[in-house]
């Protein structure tokens, strides 16, 4: 009888114990797995948690650095601006999330009959109520007074790379006028002059959350302008709206642009990176990293990463200790049978096969099975507390892992306590089995 | 004065075939009772009944005048009956003495000397004695249980000749002696039933006494 | 015999299985206890992050007539939760004047319009500590000489570079204010420190006051001495923290039970962004730990009740014999259960020290341990101080509790009884009839 028949023999006749060892290799693997799984929410999560606190890095013209000239309102500097072009090579670095430009200009918006829009809280001076003050923005979504919770979407979507001629507005704004998401209107700079008038389309309002009346917020020229008759509008418009005025368009450049990062922890090397483009003269331009909130929660995150990891590790490497105890336990008790196969003339190796040959079927069984199972648990358990099932998701290459490490202490397991039995002599033998 | 009585006694499994049919006998104090039958016949649920492990499909069964189903069968158990099986008579963790402890009625020591274990035995591990003395460990235990009653399946069953022809004796000693034990025994050994004061043959569910 | 010499009896003389079982337990209990130990290692950790994401509440006093007062501010840095960290502060207009009486010069180039009555004056604002002014963080101010108005600081103020060379003014030079409108008060004030506009104002938008070079800095008792002359302090805006933004709600309400303030009137704004930020992924990294403690303690039950299952069986004969000697199955079930017991309480008591072992070598090797500061700050707020403890964070410490061991006991001998009733099936489903059979 061959050592593959002995051991299809004994995990079929003995169902108990081979039903047993089922599912103590099951439920062990099941936690495994989801020890596993936890380890790779954790480092999503602690990824994303880093994310949260908004870290970015703000390139800025170097006043102190370039010249200065005079002309009509005062001196002024003429430092490099920076470019689009800058702005691309900066941005292509990997690791940014996201950039924003933050340059503002008053608009004038009216309908297509030429009358204007009156803005919020008018003062009765016809060229004064129907400014807004104007942000031009690359992403909206990520431009101060969003990320600050100043303002917040209330409808439709922010402004991205792509678009062209679109106009956020506010929400009171749009009520007082009726607008809707998708109508347009058209804004210019100079309404006495001839600057081109530009139809912006309307893709989403904005709400004011602050206490408007905190005079903290009164610290430039911005705050003579009521939150609600601010505007966002893209660098397409912008540029079309500035043609007649040169050094203040988009192409022109910008006096700073904010880079946010995924990942605050690389912060440092994408700066270095980022000092490291040749075409850039570092000299006219300052990096300022803006990752305040980051540096008061780095270490705290870090040990809380830290703490969950090594509690998933401890688990997954006791897990594999009690699995080796217990395969040991299981050989001890056939020892009476080990004796009866040596006594009749079947090879230590043949013997040793065979138990690694039933352990095999077994866990053959096991493995996939606490895949689903470790599915299930992460998904009702993890449903539990909102959010977390999203997280701990046991994937197929957990269950590699786990194949792959389990078949290996399977087996050690099973020489290691298979030595003692076959180190019998066969005179022993005769004796250990009366 | 009958210690234990069976009135009517019928026992099938599954109310299809009738394993025991009318079964009538009466057993007295200080006598040996031996059951003969060919093997599967229904000996081992006969003697079942006699000691409370499972009930009779109808019929009673009286031990001291009283039916043993209405004072819990466990109580008769406990009480009335001690058993001695084929094998596995001892418990592995306990020496002979702590065996014959486990119903702690009366005091094993003596009982287990008058059996034929020397104090040193009484203290050995269990698995390290041979055949016989372990049958004789199991007899203490049934005489230090101060049940009236004794039970065996078979009790020399797995024995060489000589040895049980000592357990035998002690069996029969149990009956005749100061203890007047009523001891029933399963047995298919001619020679044991030769020995015994009531022979039964057991066949086709019908009780027959033989001598 | 009865059960307990039995289950005495059979843990002593199967030492390789009680020492087993011992093992076994071990392990799992120091597991259950290192979990405990890390969870609340985590929890202190996420108390950290919570705290370091500086929450707080502005409360604006402005439409009250007495505004916020001193008593009311050290009743709030009482309330429980308040953090350590706070600013008050106002926004006036006041007349410049020298020390002998004459009116000073501000700018006028680049206004809008020179406002009847402010020919002379600017807008000042008062901070507990100046260097928290949106001016000086948002603004581009920048301190160039002297020093911050702190909260210990009476009648002091800060001006502009332009306006203290206009002006012939210097650090340690002394100007006096006048408060503008229905009052007539009049301040003595220092120069304690001097700054620099390093951002351009837009010209033509603002009125002369309201000029980088106009602009003053001060502290709030001087505010209170030019606009209320009663004694009191006053103050416009109090700006306050929170140890946990979790708390916020609960601190907030608490605050607005302080009596002797028309919260009607104030206007109270929560500034919790970071926080709300980062509260659901920081609760999902919580809800980690605690799902895998009880995906642990499920696998201990299962795995437990199936060693157990293993060994049962091996005990049917010594189940048969109790059975025909007349003991019962609840009998029999309760030595069982008192076997692994009598050696659980045991193992529980080392697996406290295991598993502290593990908790220590997690603490000193794994965390950074950020410096933990404590400072005692004393603010004097005119009407009494407000005291406060400022550690900057809470060590982490990963040990295992009293607690957790009371806990452990609790829910090992849980662990162990129903472990037991799962394996202990085989012996309830025997049925004595059976044993005879199973006997020979």
């Amino acid at each position: 009888m061959n050592v593959l028949k002995r051991a299809l023999l004994y995990v079929t006749k003995k169902r108990g114990k081979s039903l047993l060892l089922f599912l103590i290799i099951f439920v062990i693997s099941t936690l495994v797995l989801c020890g596993l799984a936890s380890l790779d929410a954790e480092e999503e999560s602690s990824l994303e948690l880093r994310g949260t606190t908004g870290t970015s890095f703000t390139v800025a013209r170097n006043l102190s650095s370039g010249s200065w000239s005079n002309g009509a309102s005062g001196s002024y500097s003429t430092q490099e601006y920076i470019s689009n072009d800058i702005v691309e090579k900066i941005s292509n670095i990997d690791g940014i999330q996201a950039y924003d430009v933050s340059s503002t200009t008053i608009l004038h918006f009216y309908d297509v009959d030429g009358n204007y829009y009156e803005c919020l809280n008018p003062i009765g001076y016809a060229n004064v109520d129907c400014q807004y003050y104007t942000n031009t923005s690359i992403n909206s979504e990520y431009s101060s007074l969003f990320l600050s919770q100043t303002f917040s979407l209330s409808e439709g979507r922010h402004i991205v790379v792509t678009d062209e001629n679109v106009v956020l507005i506010s929400k009171e704004v749009a009520k007082k006028h009726n607008f809707q998401i998708g109508d347009e209107i058209y804004g210019v700079i100079d309404p006495d002059s001839s600057d081109p008038v530009v139809a912006l389309k309307i893709i989403g309002t904005f709400e004011v959350n602050i206490d408007k009346t905190d005079e903290k917020n009164n610290y430039n020229a911005a705050s003579y302008y009521d939150y609600e008759n601010y505007a966002y509008t893209d660098i397409n418009a912008m540029e079309t709206l500035l043609t007649n005025y040169e050094g203040e368009r988009p192409s022109d450049g910008y006096s700073c642009v904010d880079f946010f990062v995924s990942d605050p922890e690389t912060l440092e090397n994408i700066i270095i990176e980022a000092q490291a483009i040749s075409s850039i003269d570092w000299n006219n331009f300052t990096i300022t990293a803006n990752d305040e909130v980051y540096e008061r929660v780095a270490s705290s995150m870090s040990d809380m990463s830290s703490l969950i990891r090594v509690l998933m590790i401890i688990i997954v490497a006791i897990s594999m200790g009690i699995i080796t105890l217990i395969l040991s336990m299981w050989l001890k008790s056939r020892i009476h049978e080990t004796g009866i196969l040596l006594a009749a003339g079947i090879s230590k190796t043949s013997i040793l096969l065979q138990h690694i040959l039933e352990v095999g079927f077994i866990a053959f069984f096991s493995f996939p099975l606490s895949y689903i199972a470790s599915k299930a648990v992460a998904g009702t358990i993890g449903g539990l507390f909102e959010k977390t099932a999203d997280k701990v998701i046991v994937t197929v290459r957990h269950l590699r892992l786990v194949c792959g490490i389990g078949v290996i202490i399977l087996i050690l397991a099973i020489v290691v306590s298979c030595i003692p039995t076959l180190k019998l002599k066969p005179k022993e033998i005769l004796s250990k089995l009366s | 004065m009958s210690v234990l009585e069976l009135k009517d006694v019928q026992y099938s499994y599954d109310k299809k075939k009738k394993v025991l049919k009318d079964i009538n006998i009466s057993m007295e104090k200080g006598k040996v009772y031996a059951i003969l039958g060919p093997s599967g016949c229904g000996k081992t649920t006969l003697l079942s009944l006699m000691g409370g492990l499972d009930e009779p499909t109808s019929g009673a069964i009286l031990c001291k005048g009283e039916n043993i189903s209405k004072t819990h069968l466990a109580n008769h158990r406990k009480n009335n009956v001690a058993f001695i099986f084929q094998s596995y008579n001892l418990i592995d963790y306990m020496n002979p003495l702590e065996n014959a402890n486990l119903s702690s009625k009366l005091p094993a020591l003596p009982i287990l000397e008058k059996v034929g274990l020397t104090k040193e035995e009484a203290r050995r591990n269990v698995l390290k004695l041979s055949g016989g003395q372990q049958q004789r460990v199991a007899i203490a235990r049934a005489l230090a249980s101060d049940a009236d009653i004794l039970l065996a399946d078979e009790p020399t069953g797995n024995l060489d000749e000589d040895t049980a022809e000592g357990i035998t004796a002690l069996l029969l000693e149990s009956a005749h002696g100061t203890a007047q034990k009523c001891v029933v025994i399963v047995t298919h050994s001619n020679e044991l039933a030769r020995k015994a004061d009531v022979v039964f043959q057991l066949k086709r569910g019908i009780l027959q006494v033989v001598n | 015999m009865n059960l307990w010499k039995r289950a005495y009896l059979h843990i002593t003389r199967k030492k390789g299985k009680s020492i087993l079982m011992f093992c076994i337990l071990l392990i799992m209990s120091t597991l259950i206890l290192t979990c405990f130990a890390i969870q609340s290692a985590t929890d202190t950790a996420a108390f950290n992050i919570r705290t370091s994401l500086k929450s707080g509440f502005t409360i604006n006093a402005k439409s009250v007539d007495t505004q916020l007062e001193g008593h009311i501010v050290s009743g709030i840095m009482d309330t429980n939760g308040i953090a350590a960290d706070f600013n008050l502060r106002s926004y006036f207009y006041a007349e410049y004047y020298s020390l002998n009486g004459q009116l000073l010069d501000i700018t006028t180039d680049g206004a809008i319009e020179i406002p009847e009555g402010y020919e002379h004056a600017g807008k000042m604002v008062s901070n507990t500590y100046s260097n928290m002014d949106t001016y000086f963080l948002e603004a581009g101010f920048e301190l160039i000489e002297g020093q911050h108005i702190t909260a210990n600081d009476r009648n002091v103020i800060i001006i502009s570079e332009t306006f203290a060379s206009q002006n012939g003014l210097s650090i340690g030079d002394t100007l006096v204010l006048g408060g503008i409108g229905e009052t007539d008060g009049h301040v003595k004030v220092e120069v304690v420190g001097i700054f620099k506009a390093t951002l351009p104002l837009d010209a033509g938008v603002a009125p002369s006051y309201d000029l980088y070079e106009n602009i003053s800095f001060s502290d709030n008792e001087t505010y209170s001495q030019l606009y209320y002359h009663d004694g009191d302090t006053h103050y416009q805006y109090g700006d306050f923290y929170v140890d946990d933004p979790a708390e916020l709600d609960t601190i907030l309400s608490d605050v607005m039970s302080i009596s002797g303030i028309e919260w009607e009137k104030c206007i109270i704004t929560v500034n919790d962004v970071d926080y709300q930020n980062a509260k659901a992924i920081l609760e999902t990294l919580q809800n980690l730990v605690t799902l895998i403690i009880f995906v642990v303690i499920g696998v201990s039950t299962l795995l437990l009740a199936l060693i157990l299952t293993l060994w049962v069986k091996n005990r049917i004969y010594e189940t048969g014999i109790l059975l025909a000697m007349g003991f019962c199955k609840r009998n029999i079930l309760i030595q069982h259960l008192m076997e692994i017991l009598m050696v659980a309480f045991v193992t529980f008591v080392f697996s406290f020290l295991t598993s502290s072992l593990i908790a220590q070598n997690i603490g000193e090797h794994l965390l950074n341990q950020a410096a933990t500061e404590n400072q005692v700050v004393e603010t004097n707020l005119a009407e009494g101080t407000a005291e406060k403890n400022t550690e900057t964070l809470t060590s982490i410490e990963v040990t295992v509790s009293f607690s957790n061991l009371l806990l452990i006991y609790i829910i090992g001998t849980g662990i162990v009884m129903l472990s037991i009733l799962l394996s202990s099936y085989p012996i309830m489903r025997m049925k004595p009839k059976e044993i005879l059979t199973k006997m020979s």
